[in-house]
Formats: C-alpha cells, sequence, structure tokens
C-alpha cells in the first residue's frame, strides 16, 4: 500500500467522523495546513439543488445582524420583519405559523430564526430538553421544536414534528403554550404530552395532569376551544373535522413503547423516573433493587435488618451534583430511615 | 489585494448560505450544529476579511473558510470520543445510554470542573494540544498540565460514574 493510498484512508475516516483521537488530530493538522489538499475535499460542492435546505430571506437577516449589527434601532427591525412576513396585526406565533405553512415548497423549508432555539432529537432514543424557566421536555426520535430565547416571559413553544412530552413548571402569570400543526394547546401547572402527525393533518394531545385549553389558530380549521381534564386525551383530525375525547389507556401515558433506560412519565398511575439535567425525580421505585445495584457497583453491602424496608416504595426527587452520601440520607430522609456506613458496610434502619 | 466590504460580504452571505449550511447538516447531521457551524463561518470570513482575495473565486474562498470550521468540529468530534471511552473504560456499570447522552452528561460534567483545571482539559481533550504547547501557551510546567489532565479525569470518572449508577439503578 502506497504511503499516497494510507493517508486517503486517514481522510476519509475523519470526514466520516469516524476517526481516533490521534488519527484526527493528525489529519487537522495536515489538511488545515495545505489548501490545496483542503481544496481537494469535496463538501460544499457537490450538492445537488434537490437537496438544499433554505431559509427564509427573513431568517438570514436575522442571522445576518448577528454578524453585522445593523445601525437600526432595534423596533424598526421589528417592523420590517413582520411587514415582510406579510402578517396583519398577528401574533408572531401566527406569522410564524404562516412561514412555515408555506406550500410552495421546492426544496425543504426549515424555519430557523436565530433569535430562536431550535431542540431536535435525531437519535435513537429519548432526550430530555430543559426549558429556561425548568419545565422539561421528553422528545421522540424525529421530534423537534422551537422557543424564543426571552423563554421566561414569553412561554411559547412551536413543536415542528414528532411527539414530545411536557412537564411544565407553574407560572401563572406566563402562559405555557405549545403549537403544532395550527393547533395552541395552553397550560398552567400540568403535564401533557403533544403528538404532532403532521403528515396526515392530525394532533393528539394528552393531559396526564393539571389543566389545558386547545384551541385552532389555523384560519381553515375552526374549532371551539376545548379545555382538558386529567386522564383525558384529545385527537384532532383536521381533515374530517372530527374531533374525539377519550380518557387514557396505558400506552398514551409512556412517553416510549420500548423500556428504554426508565424514562416515563411521573403520572399518578405509573412508577419510574424522570430526569432532567439538573435532578432525578422517582415515582415509586422499590427500594430492595435500589440497594442490590448499589452494592453490586460499589462494591459495598448494605445491610436492612427489617424486612420491611426492602420492598416500601421510593418516590422522591435528587440533585445530580449530589455525593453518594447525600443521596443515601435523601433516600433514607423520604422514607423514614437512617444510615451509617462502617467500613464497607452501610447499615440501614427504620427510624 | 485584499478587500471585502460590508456590501460584498452581505451578498456572498445571503448567496452562499443555504449551500454552506446544508453541507454542514450533511455531515454533522444536526440542524442545530449545521446552524451554529454556518454562523461561525461566515463570521470568520468577515472578521478576517482582510485576508480575502479579489484574485480567488469567491466561492472557493468561503468553502475553504467552511472546511477549516468543518475539521475543527471533526477534531472535537473524535477527541470527545476517546474521552468517552476512557472513561467508560474505568466505570464499574456497562452502558445503557447512547453515545449522544452520554457526551451530553460529559459536557455538563466537564462544565463542574474548576476553571484553571477545566482550561487546561479542554485544550488537551477538547482542542488537540499536547501538554507541551497546553504548558507553553498558559505558562505553566507540563507537569502541572499533567496533573490538572489527571484530576480532571479522575473527577469526571467520579461524577460520570455517580450518575450512571443512578440511571442504572432506576432502570427497571
Amino acid at each position: 500500500m502506497s504511503s499516497n493510498q494510507f493517508d486517503q484512508d486517514k481522510i476519509s475516516r475523519f470526514m466520516s467522523n469516524e476517526s481516533s483521537s490521534e488519527e484526527a488530530n493528525e489529519v487537522a493538522d495536515f489538511l488545515s495546513n495545505s489548501t490545496s489538499e483542503l481544496d481537494k475535499i469535496l463538501v460544499f460542492e457537490k450538492i445537488t439543488n434537490d437537496e438544499i435546505i433554505s431559509l427564509t430571506l427573513v431568517e438570514k437577516d436575522e442571522i445576518m445582524r448577528t454578524i453585522i449589527p445593523s445601525k437600526v434601532p432595534k423596533i424598526h427591525l421589528w417592523k420590517k420583519w413582520a411587514a415582510a412576513a406579510c402578517l396583519i396585526g398577528a401574533l408572531s406565533i401566527g406569522g410564524y405559523y404562516i412561514l412555515f405553512q408555506d406550500k410552495n415548497d421546492t426544496g425543504i423549508q426549515i424555519s430557523t430564526i436565530q433569535s430562536k432555539k431550535l431542540v431536535d432529537n435525531y437519535s435513537r432514543i429519548e432526550k430530555l430538553y430543559s426549558f429556561p424557566d425548568s419545565s422539561t421536555a421528553i422528545l421522540q426520535h424525529n421530534a423537534s421544536l422551537e422557543h424564543a430565547h426571552d423563554f421566561l416571559v414569553n412561554r411559547t413553544i412551536h413543536q415542528l414534528t414528532g411527539d414530545v412530552y411536557y412537564a411544565v413548571q407553574k407560572d401563572s402569570i406566563h402562559a405555557f403554550q405549545v403549537l403544532a400543526n395550527g393547533i395552541i394547546t395552553t397550560a398552567i401547572g400540568t403535564e401533557f404530552r403533544v403528538r404532532n402527525h403532521a403528515k396526515n393533518n392530525q394532533v393528539e394531545i394528552t393531559l396526564v395532569e393539571g389543566k389545558v385549553k386547545l384551541s385552532s389558530v389555523d384560519v381553515d380549521f375552526a374549532m371551539d376551544d376545548i379545555y382538558l381534564d386529567p386522564g383525558q386525551v384529545c385527537f384532532i383530525d383536521k381533515t374530517s373535522g372530527k374531533i374525539s375525547i377519550d380518557m387514557i389507556r396505558e400506552e398514551h401515558v409512556r412517553a416510549s413503547k420500548s423500556s428504554v433506560n426508565g424514562i416515563a412519565p411521573s403520572s399518578v398511575n405509573t412508577a419510574g423516573i424522570i430526569w432532567t439535567n439538573t435532578e432525578i425525580q422517582f415515582n415509586k421505585v422499590k427500594l430492595e433493587n435500589v440497594f442490590k445495584r448499589i452494592e453490586s457497583q460499589y462494591g459495598l453491602k448494605i445491610n436492612y435488618v427489617d424486612t420491611g424496608v426492602a420492598n416500601s416504595l421510593v418516590t422522591g426527587k435528587i440533585l445530580r451534583s449530589d455525593s453518594l452520601e447525600t443521596i443515601l440520607k435523601s433516600i433514607c430522609e423520604i422514607n423514614q430511615l437512617t444510615f451509617e456506613i462502617n467500613q464497607n458496610t452501610i447499615y440501614i434502619k427504620r427510624k | 489585494m485584499a478587500f471585502l466590504d460590508e456590501s460584498l460580504f452581505k451578498n456572498l452571505f445571503y448567496h452562499h448560505y443555504d449551500r454552506i449550511y446544508t453541507g454542514f447538516y450533511k455531515k454533522t447531521n444536526s440542524l442545530e450544529v449545521a446552524q451554529d457551524l454556518t454562523q461561525i463561518t461566515f463570521m470568520k470570513l468577515w472578521t478576517y476579511r482582510d485576508q480575502f482575495s479579489q484574485d480567488i473565486s469567491h466561492e472557493k474562498q468561503i468553502f475553504r473558510k467552511a472546511k477549516l470550521v468543518l475539521i475543527d468540529w471533526l477534531r472535537k468530534e473524535a477527541n470527545q470520543r476517546k474521552l468517552i471511552a476512557e472513561i467508560q473504560q474505568n466505570l464499574p456499570l456497562a452502558f445503557t445510554t447512547s453515545t449522544s447522552d452520554l457526551k451530553e452528561e460529559l459536557n455538563l460534567a466537564i462544565d463542574k470542573l474548576p476553571p484553571a483545571r477545566k482550561k487546561v482539559f479542554i485544550m488537551a481533550y477538547l482542542e488537540g494540544y499536547s501538554h507541551k504547547e497546553i504548558a507553553e501557551e498558559l505558562n505553566i510546567s507540563v507537569k502541572t498540565v499533567d496533573a490538572h489532565v489527571l484530576k480532571s479525569l479522575q473527577q469526571l470518572r467520579k461524577l460520570l460514574a455517580l450518575t450512571s449508577l443512578l440511571f442504572f439503578i432506576f432502570n427497571k
């Protein structure tokens, strides 16, 4: 094998994001220092017109302003944006919706305004996202959503695609809203799930806890406001105009069909865990299982004299930044237990 | 002659943005990352506008800038993989989480390192500097760099071990 061929394999691996660290550093240095080699790598050259993902002019304007700030005061920019998007006394949400619903697609229209935060999940398992106000969303595979950066005052989420489960932080002043395929779900301190079946022109909203109001902002689809109670699921078919409200069954509540990594909504009826960036909430997990795992993984023994302890269910929440001791303390406090660590054994007793 | 004024830059931006964005998306599989990288590319183009040449095709120069940004990202990705692999070796558990989840965990954990140690660690593992280069850049001894990196790895293992443990514990 000639040395040229060898280099080509390395380069090819690197460009496919499959290199080892050593190789990557080597190839990166090599390419950065040689313009001729750099030019040989085809990335942007071979994209066909069908493949191109376009942003609208308005979106590009926003991005351009982050590179070269405009000298025009901000309020004029807003007016310009509004005019450009042909809004007539409309909310930015409504106008945004119109942008997204452009039927004259030649390529894929992806709306990603720089002033909005885009969250997507193209991994194979659920993704947890924490909003700035500590509300959370669990995104299924191929789900995506967007929200403004001033989320603490403007809690409107545009759910672009897929299946997302929301847990809303209570804030009675700032309504939490999810816009999906022309239907707005308004909530205050709740847990609910929105499934945007955009392809079939259907939307499904499941309410686990709290209260939500559903309304239509789609000019082609009129609907009276709907108020859901906990335990109800509403299915809207915009093509047939049929709206049905049923009671939740198990499959509506579980956020994931595969039992992956224990992520489950913390509904009253379902045992499991909810992860966020800062904490772990657990709901009715058997203490015995918890102890067994701690034992085998830390190489410690856990001694619980009273067998009644082992079968109790643990419900509560812990911060991820805590040490093992703090965590044991939390688990014990919640369940009226005490613990003592003596050499390699943890002794747990009823208080 | 090197010259890129505001109006030419804007022209180039509007004309080439989509292609650059699409190229990044194809290589990274993430709209979010693609958006970031595209923005970085054009920011660099503007910042270093005095290096812009009127003798070489505009498109070529933009593609070159974009490729360099992509190469930086690919380098970081490879280094992150190595880091994750090293940390996973010493964890008491078999991981059931996907790599992208672990990456998020990792980034959160790195964020918790004390500032001086964090800087050294990021230079070593995510930016691909050698310990010698870091020592020179930050004006400290190589031994100090070694110590920082070692302590960082230990701390990260601990942080990740705990979260992975809990993750695993509460998995039914």
